[in-house]
C-alpha cells in the first residue's frame, strides 16, 4: 500500500460552540485522486483549511507527507498547490501575480509548462485581475495551483464557474497529475466530475465523514433499481418484501429499489405475468442522495 | 520576501499616490494662504472659541511661522486617518476579501506575511509624506518672501516627516486589532475611536487642569505636529511613538500567530470551543 500523504486522526473543528468537523480520521495515499464529498456546510473546507494551517484544529491532528500540518506549514505548502473554493485574487495583471507566487515558491516553476496551461485554459495573463470574470479568475487560480506541478494539489471546487470545455480542460490536468505519480485531495459537489477522475471518495455531512470507499466499489454495491411491466394489475401487498422499495406503481407497472431479497421478490410476483423488467443504473449522484437521505446508519 | 513586499505595495499605489496628493494640496494651501491669512487672525483671541480650543488651537497667530505650525499639526490627524485605514486592510480586510486565504497557502510562515505588510505600510506612510511635502515644494518658491527668515524647507520637510512615527502608531495599532478581533468594522472602530477620541481629548484636555495629567496617556501628546517649526523636534516623544509602535506589532505578530484564519471569532472562542470538544466527548 502507498504511503499516506494526508493523514489526519480524530480531526476536530469547532468554532465557539458550533461543530465544524467532528473526529474525522482520514487516509489519502500518494497517487491516488481522492474525491471529497458533501454538500455545502458538511465540514469539507474547514478539513481542508486546517490541512493548509489557516485554520487550527481543536483536537487531533493533521499530517501531510508525514509531517504536522500545523508546525510544519511551510515545507508543506512547498509541496501543496491549492485552489480555494472561494477564490479571490488581488487587483494586479495576472502575470505579476503568478511571477510572484513563483518568486516565493523559489522559482521551482517551469515557465514552459506556466505558457502551456495558460493556452490550454485560454487565459490572457497581460489583464488585470480586477477585470476578469469568474471563469478567468478561476483559470488564474488553477494555473497558480498546477504551474509548480506540485506534489499534492488540493482542490475545492476546481471547475465552479468554468464553461463545460474549460472543465473538461481541468479534469484532464487531474489525470495528468495522477499519471505523474501526484496526489489530489477534491472537493466537489459535482459528482459526475468525481465519478470521471477519482479513485476513492470520502462522502463527510454535518461535520463527519461517514463514509469512505473506492468509487468503483461504491458503485457497483449501489442500489438497483427495477421497472417491471406486468400484463395486470399487482396487488401493493405482493411488493411487500424486505429489503425492497417500492419507488413507483400504477396498476401493471412497477418501480423498486433493490437493497436485498431480489430473488424472493421475483418468485412472489412472477406469478402476475413479467411482460418487460428494465434495469435501472444509479449514477454516483443518487447513490450519494441515498447515503444522505437517511442517518449515518443507512450507508 | 522582497517580492511579496513590493506585491503589498503595488497593491497601495493608488490610495498612496490619493492620500498624498490630498495632503500636499491641503499644505500647499495653507503655505501660499499664510501671508495673508495672517494679519488677520492677529488681534483674535482664539482660546475663546471652542471650536478653535477642540483643535488645539489656543495661541494666536503671532507669526507666520506660527500660523503655519498651528495648521500643519492637521497632518498628523490625516495621515493617522489613511494609517488607520491601511492597517485594519492590510490583514482583516484582506482576511474578509479572501486574498489571505490564498496567500497563506503559499509556503510563507505566518510572521513573514505580517513583516511585509509592516514594512510595505512604513514604506507606503512614508512615501504619503513625501508626496505631501512636494505640495510644500510647488508654492514655496512664490511665498518664500513673506516667509523668509521665518520657516525654510528642511524645517518643513522635518515637521511633516515627524507625523510618520504617530501614522505608524495608529497603522500598527490598527493591524493588531485586525489580527486580534473577529471582524474589519472591530478594529476600524477600535482604531478611530481611539484616533479621533484621544486627538480631541488631548486637546481639550490642555486647557483642562484636572485632565492634564493624563494626556501622556493619549498619542497625539507625543506628536509635535507643527511645533516642529517653532520648537524643533523631541526626540523623546518620537521614540515613545517608535516603541508604541512596535509593540503593537509584536501584538500583531503574536495575534496573527494564534489566529483561525478565514473564521472571524473573537478571541475567546477557542476556550469555548474545547469546553464544546469536551462536552461532545
Amino acid at each position: 500500500m502507498n504511503k499516506p500523504v494526508i493523514e489526519t486522526k480524530g480531526l476536530t473543528v469547532y468554532y465557539g460552540k458550533h461543530r465544524g468537523v467532528f473526529a474525522v480520521d482520514l487516509t489519502v495515499r500518494q497517487g491516488e485522486v481522492f474525491g471529497f464529498l458533501g454538500p455545502n456546510g458538511a465540514g469539507k473546507t474547514t478539513t481542508q483549511r486546517v490541512l493548509l494551517d489557516v485554520i487550527r484544529p481543536t483536537s487531533g491532528t493533521a499530517a501531510i507527507f508525514g509531517m504536522d500540518c500545523q508546525h510544519d506549514g511551510v515545507a508543506i505548502r512547498q509541496r501543496v498547490g491549492y485552489i480555494p473554493g472561494e477564490l479571490a485574487l488581488p487587483g494586479m495583471r495576472a502575470s505579476a501575480y503568478l511571477d510572484m507566487l513563483v518568486s516565493v515558491r523559489g522559482n521551482h516553476t517551469d515557465p514552459a509548462y506556466r505558457r502551456s496551461l495558460c493556452e490550454r485554459l485560454n487565459l490572457d495573463t497581460s489583464r488585470k485581475m480586477r477585470e476578469y470574470s469568474r471563469g478567468n479568475k478561476q483559470k488564474v487560480g488553477i494555473v497558480a495551483a498546477f504551474m509548480s506541478k506540485p506534489d499534492l494539489l488540493i482542490l475545492d471546487e476546481p471547475t465552479s464557474g468554468l464553461d463545460p470545455l474549460v472543465q473538461q480542460t481541468v479534469l484532464d490536468l487531474v489525470r495528468e497529475a495522477k499519471a505523474d505519480g501526484r496526489t489530489v485531495f477534491f472537493s466537489s459537489h459535482i459528482l459526475s466530475e468525481v465519478q470521471a477522475v477519482c479513485d476513492r471518495v470520502g462522502i463527510i455531512r454535518d461535520g463527519e465523514l461517514i463514509k469512505v470507499e473506492k468509487v468503483h466499489d461504491l458503485l457497483a454495491r449501489r442500489l438497483h433499481r427495477l421497472r417491471l411491466q406486468f400484463c395486470m394489475p399487482v396487488a401493493p401487498e405482493l411488493l411487500q418484501v424486505p429489503g425492497i422499495t417500492v419507488i413507483e406503481h400504477n396498476e401493471d407497472q412497477v418501480m423498486v429499489e433493490v437493497q436485498e431479497n431480489l430473488d424472493l421478490f421475483m418468485t412472489k410476483v412472477a406469478p402476475q405475468g413479467i411482460v418487460d423488467i428494465e434495469t435501472v443504473e444509479l449514477s454516483l449522484e443518487e447513490v450519494f442522495l441515498a447515503y444522505y437521505g437517511g442517518g449515518s446508519d443507512h450507508v | 520576501m522582497f517580492n511579496l513586499i513590493v506585491a503589498e505595495l503595488k497593491k497601495r499605489v493608488t490610495a498612496v499616490i490619493g492620500w498624498g496628493v490630498g495632503i500636499g494640496a491641503y499644505l500647499a494651501m495653507i503655505v501660499a494662504m499664510s501671508p495673508d491669512l495672517a494679519p488677520q487672525f492677529a488681534n483674535l483671541d482664539l482660546s475663546a472659541i471652542p471650536i478653535y480650543k477642540a483643535f488645539g488651537i489656543t495661541e494666536n497667530f503671532l507669526s507666520i511661522a506660527n500660523l503655519v505650525a498651528i495648521y500643519v499639526s492637521f497632518l498628523g490627524l490625516t495621515i493617522a486617518i489613511y494609517a488607520v485605514i491601511t492597517g485594519t486592510s492590510a490583514l482583516a480586510g484582506e482576511e474578509e476579501d479572501g486574498t489571505l486565504e490564498t496567500l497563506m497557502s503559499l509556503p510563507l510562515a505566518r510572521w513573514q506575511i505580517v513583516l511585509a505588510k509592516v514594512v510595505a505600510i512604513a514604506i507606503a506612510l512614508l512615501v504619503v509624506l513625501l508626496i505631501a511635502y512636494l505640495g510644500y515644494l510647488a508654492v514655496f518658491p512664490s511665498v518664500k518672501a513673506d516667509l523668509e527668515g521665518e520657516i525654510t524647507l528642511a524645517e518643513l520637510f522635518w515637521s511633516t516627516l515627524e507625523s510618520w512615527p504617530l501614522a505608524m502608531m495608529f497603522a500598527m495599532l490598527s493591524l493588531f486589532m485586525g489580527a486580534y478581533l473577529p471582524r474589519r468594522n472591530h478594529a476600524l472602530g477600535v482604531g478611530l475611536t481611539v484616533l479621533i477620541g484621544g486627538y480631541l481629548f488631548n486637546n481639550l484636555a490642555e486647557q483642562a487642569g484636572p485632565l492634564k495629567d493624563l494626556r501622556p496617556f493619549f498619542p497625539f501628546y507625543y506628536n509635535l505636529g507643527g511645533k516642529v517649526l517653532t520648537e524643533g523636534v523631541d526626540l523623546g516623544k518620537v521614540g515613545v511613538l517608535v516603541a508604541a509602535a512596535a509593540i503593537f506589532a509584536v501584538l500583531a505578530f503574536l495575534s496573527f500567530q494564534r489566529r483561525d484564519v478565514t473564521v472571524g471569532t473573537w478571541p475567546w472562542s477557542r476556550l469555548l470551543a474545547k469546553s464544546a470538544v469536551q462536552t461532545q466527548e
